[in-house]
């Protein structure tokens, strides 16, 4: 193999990495070295001996995390996960496939930490850490999404998000850090969202959403922004009031509230689901996760409801009993409808809207008038983390089959636990990775289009506020007429609070039936 | 590296290792260096990279438990809960992980897309290759307690008695070129591939040509491979009109390629068995497991962020602030 054959291609070309940071930005989310810096660069700015720190880092991640070390000691290099990765499906770059890019640092780990690798060097497979090798290392590893879909087919079930997420630990450790991620997090920490918004703003909104939502439904909505003694407190992704597509969920959710009658508090301070420290290190993670917990302690609700947020659930499922100990103060969710207790749920004290909803169905607790979505003819998107790390999949098919008539699946190999990323998640749906993003999409955005040529679908609904983001844009450039929608705002539609009552429009405002 | 010298220099690194074996095995008063002293010495590597490989594992902390979900959860909300491909408590992950070591599991799901992009073919090619060496492999170490023996153990009696050629050999070694031609061939292996795995590969391929050069065209007496055989064992050194040099050189290359398992990607065998995204049940949300390690607590912070905007208009009055929405969504 030729050496150009093995450096693949730039990874440094615009849209295909991330532009850099601001010092005010990394001093705020406390990463070190702080200062301004640009990927465009030539020097990064790197503090002068990085390499020493960088291996120091890796090291104590080896020494601190099993995962990564039985990855980095494991893979045999069969391949079978690179055609399985979105980024390789639609962009082809071999070296932006799973395997590949762990290589990337398991060459750095065999030249540094194995006794093959110190004596051999590249002939055992090992490379030495230098500038270029770096810059490499940093472009790769925020050019993976975090999707979690090559693991699904390695026989040592190697996660190559739990890698990346390894490498952007130890990155953020020699001042390697992007502000579209940090920033996302400081907001989150200074104003309670991603967006920004301070409390009031976010007030405003919600009643702005609460008015639309009763001009349509012929009904007052409640609602309450921190309220103390409320029995659930009600996560979700900040998109969720502030950005179209989003906001019609989360007018379906202050519909669905409403209908029940429940118990239920939004908060401003811990306002937003999103965690993007998990795209960043686990310190920021448990920062903002622990707003959420700490949130529900103050409020002293028994339990979380939490929205149609996709990489949220990672961190509630995988951290957030193991960090918070909810078990002292919260309580295993039970459904203040049906009587169900979600048992699976009890250290964490939190369950995901799409649970609470489909336990409603199991009940018949909802009167769903079905043909008020025949306008849609839609199809489902698994969100990369509902699916591979809580593994639902049944919920969110019952709550469509009982809101609409029209639905089709995808390619059987393409949906559930075997789902094709969006392209956009683990931190990566910037601007700057355009070209990135659209050509890991396009597999997704395939199997859509393929559909709308067998069912005229024209509609993609999915339960992420990312995957809600990037669809939109994405399957207009590669298909055409597909919108966006999540299940909140299907059942919404549907909702029947009397008998024999008429609505006019849909969530979007739209004349029933008419869809897209 | 270019691809001819990543593949040569290894394969030069194999024959130099059974040229040096075959040659001193059959220097008079040189053999022990070879065999079995080099043998044993090459498995007293193997146990202290065992433990030095698990331990490596087992001293590692684990911050949070990072299973994959491959299937429906168990919740009263599943319409069909899958508790081996998604496991909610011990035996299912047991289970789980016995499908990924005598089935290849995840493997089994192998697709490639269809040229035509019509969509997701099943691709079942590596999966049978790795299950047919696998088990050829495991057939074949099975049939050296023939050599000794002259009969396999147990329920393994039907297969046919040591020494010769076994079709377990001929499988083995098909199976094996096939990876290799494998690796070779495709365009994203052969990027990812190291010298280190064709030199495995050939390392593997060499045990097995040695082993039928010794069983079959060296002209040694069954006693004589078994006399042989036992001195790894006994570590007595049989008389020499009972020593078959070419089988003792076999059992040192064999001996040298197991060595390696702990200290290369050969580890997967191990691996498969402890892999945190398939070992654990995925109950993390039912039951509480403490964080791992130490991760630095900031604290928090409500009354901060209360007081910040403390001098605010109230929720629902105009707030006059133009959100961003430079970051994040």
């Amino acid at each position: 193999m030729t050496d150009d054959r093995r450096k693949g291609r730039d990874p440094l070309r615009p849209g295909y990495i991330l532009g850099g940071a601001k010092k005010t930005t990394m001093a705020e989310a406390g990463i070190p070295f702080a200062r301004d810096w640009k990927t465009a660069d030539a020097d990064w700015g790197l503090p002068n001996d990085w390499q020493k720190i960088f291996l120091q880092a890796f090291r104590r991640e080896l020494r601190q995390n099993r995962a990564l070390k039985i990855f980095m000691d494991t893979c045999v290099r069969c391949g079978a996960c690179a055609d399985k990765c979105h980024y390789y499906l639609g962009g082809g770059d071999p070296k932006n496939s799973p395997v590949a890019r762990a290589e990337l640092l398991r060459s750095v780990y065999r030249q540094y930490f194995t006794a093959s690798g110190r004596l051999f060097g590249p002939l055992a497979g090992g490379r030495r850490l230098t500038v270029d090798s770096l810059k490499e290392l940093t472009a790769y590893f925020y050019q993976c999404s975090e999707c979690r879909r090559c693991s699904v087919y390695c026989s040592f079930g190697i996660d190559t998000a739990e890698i990346t997420m390894a490498v952007r630990e130890i990155l953020l450790e020699i001042g390697i850090g992007f502000d579209w991620i940090l920033e996302a997090v400081n907001r989150c920490d200074r104003f309670g969202n991603h967006i920004g918004a301070p409390p009031d703003a976010v007030a405003e909104n919600i009643e702005f959403l609460a008015d639309e939502t009763e001009a349509i439904i012929g009904r007052k909505i409640n609602w309450s922004l921190g309220r103390t003694g409320a029995e659930i407190l009600f996560v979700t992704s900040s998109a969720d009031f502030y950005a179209e597509p989003q906001i019609f969920t989360g007018m379906g959710y202050l519909a669905l509230f409403e209908y029940l009658g429940l118990d239920v508090t939004i908060s401003a301070y811990a306002g937003d689901g999103g965690n993007f420290g998990l795209f960043s290190s686990r310190r920021l993670m448990k920062k903002l996760n622990g707003k959420i917990y700490e949130e529900a302690r103050r409020l002293g609700v028994k339990w979380i409801l939490g929205g149609e947020c996709g990489h949220m659930w990672r961190v509630f499922s995988q951290a957030s009993a193991a960090l918070n100990d909810p078990g002292k103060y919260l309580e295993a969710p039970i459904s203040p409808i049906t009587g169900t207790r979600f048992g699976h749920a009890a250290a964490s004290g939190a369950i995901h809207i799409v649970e609470f909803l489909a336990d409603l169905i199991d009940h018949g607790s909802l009167q769903l008038d079905r043909s008020r979505n025949d306008g849609y003819r839609t199809t489902f998107h698994d969100s990369c983390n509902p699916a591979r790390v809580l593994g639902m999949f049944d919920e969110p098919r019952k709550i469509i089959n009982a809101a609409m008539n029209n639905f089709w699946e995808m390619d059987s190999e393409t949906i559930r636990e075997k789902t094709l990323c969006c392209g956009s998640g683990g931190g990566l749906h910037a601007e700057a990775l355009e070209q990135l993003r659209f050509e890991g999409g396009k597999p997704r955005a395939d199997e859509v289009g393929k559909l709308k040529q067998r069912q005229a679908i024209n509609m993609l609904l999915t339960i992420c506020s990312i995957d809600k983001a990037v669809f939109g844009p994405l399957l207009d450039h590669w298909v055409g007429g597909v919108e966006v929608g999540g299940l909140a705002e299907m059942l919404a539609n549907a909702l029947v609070f009397e008998p024999g009552e008429l609505r006019k429009t849909d969530m979007r405002g739209r004349a029933i039936n008419s869809g897209g | 590296m270019s691809k001819k010298a990543q593949i040569l220099v290894p394969a030069g690194v194999v024959c130099s290792i059974v040229a040096l074996a075959e040659v001193v095995v059959r220097i008079p008063g040189w053999e022990f260096i070879i065999y079995p002293g080099g043998a044993l010495v090459c498995f007293y590597i193997l146990g202290a990279g065992l433990i030095w490989r698990i331990g490596g594992w087992v001293i590692s902390r684990q911050p949070f438990k990072i299973p994959l979900a491959a299937g429906q959860q168990t919740a009263p909300t599943a319409a069909k809960p899958q508790p081996v491909e998604n496991p909610s408590g011990r035996v299912g992950a047991i289970a789980r992980v016995a499908g990924e070591i005598l089935f290849f599991r995840s493997l089994l799901r192998n697709t490639r897309p269809a040229a035509d992009g019509s969509g997701y073919l099943r691709s079942r090619a590596l999966w049978v290759a790795a299950i047919v060496m696998h088990y050829s492999f495991l057939v074949v170490m099975i049939r050296h307690h023939g050599v000794v023996h002259k009969t396999n153990p147990g329920v393994l009696m039907f297969l046919p008695g040591g020494g010769g050629l076994g079709l377990s050999t001929i499988v083995l070694a098909i199976a094996l070129l096939y990876l290799a031609a494998r690796r070779l061939k495709q365009a994203t292996p052969v990027v990812s591939s190291t010298p280190a795995d064709f030199y495995h590969l050939t390392l593997f391929l060499a045990v097995i040509a040695t082993g039928i050069y010794a069983s079959i065209f060296s002209g040694a007496t069954p006693e004589q491979t078994r006399s042989t055989f036992m001195a790894f064992a006994t570590r007595v050194f049989p008389a020499p009109e009972l020593f078959s040099p070419t089988f003792a050189a076999h059992v040192f290359i064999a001996s040298f390629f197991f060595a390696g398992i702990p200290y290369s990607k050969l580890a997967h065998s191990m691996a498969a068995i402890v892999s945190p995204t398939r070992s654990a049940a995925n109950n993390s949300r039912r039951r509480r497991r403490k964080v791992g390690i130490e991760i630095e607590d900031e604290g928090g912070s409500y009354s901060e962020w209360e007081k910040r905007f403390s001098g605010r208009p109230g929720p629902g009055a105009s707030a006059g602030v133009e959100p961003s929405a430079e970051a994040g969504e």
